[in-house]
Parts: structure tokens; sequence; C-alpha cells
């Protein structure tokens, strides 16, 4: 089998999989690990434009989930939007503000004084909503947000969802795909490597850090408004510091700047803490010494390291083939 | 033929209508498991682990004596903990692990507030019967029928801090503290609303931190600017409460201070010291508390884990003990033919649901259970000041509940 042939065999049967995931699943407590995975994993991949692709350090992820949250659940339980006008709202909205927030702290900002300014706006944030409370509702949260729903087809439970989960998954990681070959990828990509040869070379640095960090914000506010819809309550205390590393590590053991990466990284950071379940106190200390090792020794993330065999793999199917054919 | 098919028609209708009509068809007992399982999404991790270590050995005592007692109707009581990591997410996992891996007839829901919310929508979905610790008044507007409170709720506790701050200590200028969580938001709004529409009071100032913080001398310096004589303090997490009460010495803020029950914890007085004496609290529990139920709980606690119980432990040993009187009553679990039976799962969980909201003053370390319209089930608090680290009661007050 040709190295583009085996590719696509296995694309189509992981889609095949995934399509019917939920039939071979029949628990609701996985399909809700399996949903909440598929929130990070959006989450993860836009940390993975800004940082990844634009190598800009940012903690904004969490906040720009907590905006697409609070849009989505407010427009949903104040106005009674439907879901298809939340989600598109909250993930423009929260590209606003992504917008917004990158004019002033790109423009100057850099390596530490860059990622410090982001953990103030995480603070920030979860102030914001904390307090604004005639908006917010504050501490309390927000309840009743509704479960999606697209005309007669309703997503009331955990393996209905999935499929909302798993379209925009797949949707976003693609994209991001689409983002990182294309010229504003390469631009991205050369601002990470050098901003200072970049902007020689005639790239707008400040334009494409910018944009980075507008797209990085319009998957967080989507997978916010996703995540509002799926659980039903919201409140400030989610959307912590701790959960903004949380998503780093996702994406740096993936693998960053890698398509794969934040799939790989938001899926074992998902799972490997519910695995670890059955030790109870102790399942913290064991992922946790599990994230080091990770980190020390695969510095390139799990698709970074496993990409050198794929390689080879590729050259073996790829020589097999030519002396089959001249054989 | 016509008249045939009527009849024979007929006569089928009247035979599912007969079949659906038999009593007990949808109640057909199963043999009971070996052991009657209840869930606990409990912190086993993250930033509040000492609270859940203490929840868990609360339980596990109750369990003692319920299973020596013969457990729920011969068949042993044993709770299922999962960790939820202090997150919302966690919590929501935890929760579903044990509804959906576990498969647990009935489950604790946590003792904060905000994870409480989170977990409402599934206990409502799936009709589980929860018991829950939470006492933000938000909780109970969301009026779900199979959610139980199991402590006594902000809107009581805030009418009875007032009430001592005014009549018993004597107070006019007042200040407020607290978390800016869910718990503390709503402690404080609750407690500004009783000194306001008893006693028309306004707060002279508000201050507020996030769980976590390390540092309060803003806020304990702007108390000390308004010219408060008194404060009341509604905090989450007893390690922030300890640094509160020590800055609290450090700064020389000489007033009256009255805490939330996280105040009267058994841990707070280790790592605030000396700091701890002199301040009230509207404790949910005290070791000080003469009530004979509550020196044998106190006497037994220490004996088993050679430590004072505090609020922790008591809310889910009390709790426990009550529930497993609901479970038996509720027959969840009978004996046929000498073997035991158990009702089936949607069946089971009804019954509980009855036998919780028909629970009457049941006497425990915390109190007398009595569920009201709400479904909130305590309705007392101690009033103790802490002297030489230890609990000195001064009363207990006790709210009439509003029964349906």
């Amino acid at each position: 089998m040709a190295p583009k042939n085996a590719k696509t065999f296995t694309l189509i049967a992981a889609g095949v999989v995934l399509l019917f995931l939920p039939k071979f699943i029949p628990s609701n407590y996985q399909m809700t690990v399996i949903n909440l995975g598929g929130i990070y994993m959006i989450l993860a991949a836009g940390l993975n434009v800004i940082l990844g692709f634009t190598g800009l350090m940012s903690f904004t992820q969490v906040a720009f989930w907590g905006i697409g949250s609070y849009t989505a659940g407010l427009l949903a339980v104040e106005h009674g939007f439907p879901f298809l006008l939340t989600v598109p709202a909250a993930a423009f909205l929260t590209a606003a503000v992504g917008f917004l927030l990158g004019l002033p702290s790109l423009r100057k900002l850099k390596k530490f004084y860059l990622a410090v300014t982001t953990i103030g706006f995480v603070h920030i944030t979860r102030l914001i909503l904390e307090n604004w409370t005639s908006l917010t509702r504050g501490a309390d949260g927000l309840p009743g947000i509704p479960k999606p729903a697209i005309g007669p087809l309703r997503f009331d439970t955990m393996h209905e969802f999935y499929y909302i989960t798993l379209i925009s998954c797949f949707l976003l990681i693609w994209l991001t795909a689409v983002i990182k070959n294309s010229r504003v990828g390469r631009a991205m990509q050369a601002i990470r490597e050098d901003d200072l040869a970049a902007e020689v070379m005639g790239v707008n640095v400040f334009k494409y850090k910018v944009l980075a960090f507008t797209i990085s914000a319009f998957y967080g506010g989507l997978g916010g408004a996703l995540y509002a819809h799926l659980v039903g309550y919201i409140s400030p205390d989610i959307f912590t510091f701790e959960e903004a590393v949380t998503v780093l590590c996702m994406l740096m053991i993936g693998g960053s700047g890698l398509i794969a990466g934040p799939v790989v990284g938001a899926t074992l950071l998902t799972v490997i803490p519910e695995w670890l379940r059955f030790m109870q106190e102790y399942n913290a200390i064991i992922y946790g010494a599990a994230v080091v090792v990770m980190a020390v020794y695969m510095p390139t993330g799990l698709v970074g390291l496993t990409q050198p065999y794929w390689r080879r793999l590729a050259v073996l199917f790829s020589s097999a083939k030519k002396n089959g054919g001249t054989g | 033929m016509t008249r045939r098919f009527v009849a024979s028609s007929l006569a089928v209708a009247l035979l599912c209508m007969a079949i659906a009509a038999v009593p007990g068809a949808a109640q057909e007992l199963a043999p009971a498991p070996k052991t009657f399982d209840v869930g606990f999404p409990v912190e086993m991790s993250g930033d509040a682990a000492i609270t859940g270590d203490l929840q868990r050995k609360g339980t596990e005592m109750a369990l003692e004596k319920i299973n020596a007692e013969g457990g729920i109707n011969g068949v042993p009581m044993r709770f299922i903990y999962e960790d939820t990591k202090g997150t919302n997410p966690g919590a929501i996992s935890a929760f579903n692990k044990l509804l959906f891996s576990h498969n647990v007839i009935m489950s604790f829901a946590t003792v904060r507030s905000t994870m409480v919310h989170a977990l409402a929508p599934i206990i409502k979905e799936n009709e589980v019967p929860a018991i829950f610790g939470g006492s933000a008044w938000s909780l109970s507007e969301l009026e779900v029928p199979w959610m139980f409170r199991v402590r006594t709720d902000d809107r009581t506790v805030a009418q009875i801090m007032a009430k001592f701050m005014v009549e018993d200590l004597g107070h006019k200028k007042i200040a407020g503290l607290h978390d800016s969580d869910a718990f503390g938001t709503g402690g404080f709004v609750e407690t500004a609303k009783a000194l306001k529409e008893m006693y028309g009071i306004d707060v002279l100032t508000e201050q507020k931190y996030s769980t976590g913080t390390k540092d309060y001398t803003a806020q304990l310096l702007a108390i000390k600017n308004s010219g408060a004589t008194c404060v009341f303090a509604w905090g989450t997490r007893l390690e922030d409460d300890a640094i509160i009460l020590r800055q609290k010495a450090q700064l020389g803020l000489e007033v009256d201070f009255v805490g939330s029950a996280s105040y009267s914890s058994t841990p707070i007085r280790d790592i605030a010291g000396d700091s701890v004496n002199g301040i009230y609290s509207a404790a949910g529990f005290t070791v000080a508390n003469d009530d004979p139920l509550v020196q044998e709980y106190v006497k037994e606690f220490q004996a088993k884990y050679g430590e004072l119980p505090d609020e922790n432990s008591a809310w889910t040993y009390s709790s426990t003990l009550m529930l497993a009187d609901a479970l038996r009553k509720a027959n969840v679990i009978q004996v046929v033919d000498g073997k035991p039976m158990m009702l089936p799962t949607k069946e089971a969980r009804e019954a509980i649901r009855q036998a919780l909201k028909g629970v009457r003053d049941f006497k425990t370390p915390m109190g007398s259970y009595t569920c009201d319209k709400w479904n909130n089930m305590l309705h007392e608090m101690p009033i103790i000041q802490i002297v030489d680290r230890k609990d000195k009661l001064i009363k207990v007050v006790s709210m009439e509940p509003e029964l349906e």
C-alpha cells in the first residue's frame, strides 16, 4: 500500500470509528469525559495557533473560554437565543475581545512580559465575571443553560452532544492545518523562529501576531460556548489560572506547533486523570509526575517524538512500492 | 367479520390494560447486591483536600455504626468515593462516574455550593436522590425535588449571625469580609440583608477576596479605617481563614469577629495559633455542646482518629445516620423468603426521595433534621467563642422550619 493510500485509509478508518464511537460506549460517564476532552482539544488547538505557530507565550485561553461561556450562556438564558446563534456569537465576540487585547499588548510586549500580561488578563476576566453581578449573576454562576437544539434535532444526552463535539473538533483542527500551511501560517512560523528576521523579510509582524491572538480567542470562545451548553451551568471559579496551565500542558505534551499535538495532548491529559481515579488521593501525584517525565524526556511532545518513526515508515512503504514496481 | 375483528381487538386491548394494571408489576424485586452503595464525590486532591479527608472520616465512622446495627435491612451500606479535584468539571466527572460506572442508586453531592450547582442538572435529569452540604440559598431556588440539604442554609445562618451581633454583642457599626465565591458572596448578601431588614443597619464596608489569597492587609486595613466595631466573615477555605486571623492580630485590628462555620474547624487552630482566640463563629457543630448525642460522638471520634471532630466530619456523620434511617423506612431493601431483595432503580429512587421528604425531628450531633418545603433539613446552629483554642458554647439558635 502506498504511503498516501495508507494515510487515507487510516484517516477513513479513524473517521468511521469516531462516527460510531457512542454505539460502543454505553456509559454516560465516559461520554462526558470524551465531550470535555473535545472541548479541551479546541482550547489547546487555539493555543497552538498563538504559541505553537507564532511562538507567543499566552495564558489567555482560559479567559477566552470564560468569555465565550458567558456570552453563549447569557444569550441563551436571558434572551432565549438558539444554539445556532449563541455559538457563533460567542466565538466572534470573544475573537473581538482577543483582537482588542492584542492591539495594545502585542505592539511592544514580548516573551515573559507578554506572558505576565496574559496572566493578568485571566485574573481580570475572572474578577469581572465574579463582580459584575447584574450581568453575570456573580459567584452564584449561571444555571439553566439549555442543551443544544438545531431545528427538530435535539442534543439532550452526552451521546447526542458527542456529534457536536466531534464536528466542532474536526472542523477546528482542520482549520489549524489550513492556517499552518497557508501564507498566513508560514508568516506566523517565521515570526516564531525570529521575528526580527521575519520583519526584514517583509512580514508584518504586528499584524500577524494580532491575527494569531484573534484566531486563538475565536477557538476559546467557541470552546466556551460548547462547554456552557454541555454542562448547563457556569460560574467564574472554573476559569482559573490552574486551568490555563492545564491547557498549556496539553499542548506541550501533545506537541506544540504540530496539528495533532492538541488532539493527543488533550486526549491524554483528560483520560489519564480519569484512569488514575482508582488511586484516589494519590492520583494527583502520579499525574503530576507523568507530566514532568513527559515534559523532560519529550520536549517536542508525543507527536513530535513519533514523527521520525512515521517518516521512516513512509520511506519503507515508498521503497517497497518502488521494488514491487520494478520487480 | 367486522364484529369479530372489533371483539378480538377489544379483547386484546383489555388484556393489555389488565397486564399494565397488575399491582407491583413495575416493582419487581431483584436480589439485593452485597452492599448498598452510596456515591460521594469529595475533594481528595486540590485546594480543599483537608476538608474532604475530614468528611470521609465522618461517613466511615457512621458506616461502622450503621452496619453494626444490621446495615440497610440486612445489607451493609458502603460509600464509594470519587475525587472532585476541587473543580466543577472534576465534580461532574466524579458524579457521572458514580452514577454510570458504579451505578449507585443515590449519592452525596459535595459541600461546595458552586459544585452542587454544576451537579444539579445531572441530578434533575437522572432523578437521583442527592444529599448535599452546600449552603448557598440559590440552590433552594433551583427547586430540584431530588436535592436535599443537610447543613443549615446561608439565609438562616445569616439571620442567626445578624441577631447575635446586634442583640447579644450590641454592635451597630459592622463590616463584612468574604470569599468572592458563591458561598462567601451568598453569605455576605444574606447577612447584609438580615442586618438591614431586621435592625436597619447598613454594612460599613464590604471587603472580599479570591480563594487562596495570601495577603489580606488591604481588606483588613479598609475594615479598620471604616470604624467598624464588629466584622462578620464568610470564608470557604480554612487555610484562608487562618491567614486572615493571623494578619488581623498582626495589624492590631481590635474588633469582635464573627466568622462562618469554617472558622470553627479544628485545623484552623493549628494554622492560626493563638490569633484564633476570642473570635465567635456560627459553627455548624461544636465539641463544647453538652448535648449527650454530641458528647458521645466526640468521644467515639477521638477514640477512633485521635483528634477532635469538627463540622466537616460532623455533617457527613450525622447525615449518613439520617440517610440510613430513611433508607430503612423507604423499604428499598426488603427481606422476602429470608433473602434480601431490592426495588428496581427507578422505584428505589422515588422511595428514597419520599423517605427523605418525610424526615421529622431526627436527632444527630449536628442537630435535629426535619425536611422543610425547600428540602432543607437542618434549621439550627450553635454560636461559639474560641477560648484557649477551644470551643466555648455561647448558645444554640433554632429556627422554625417551613413545612409543606
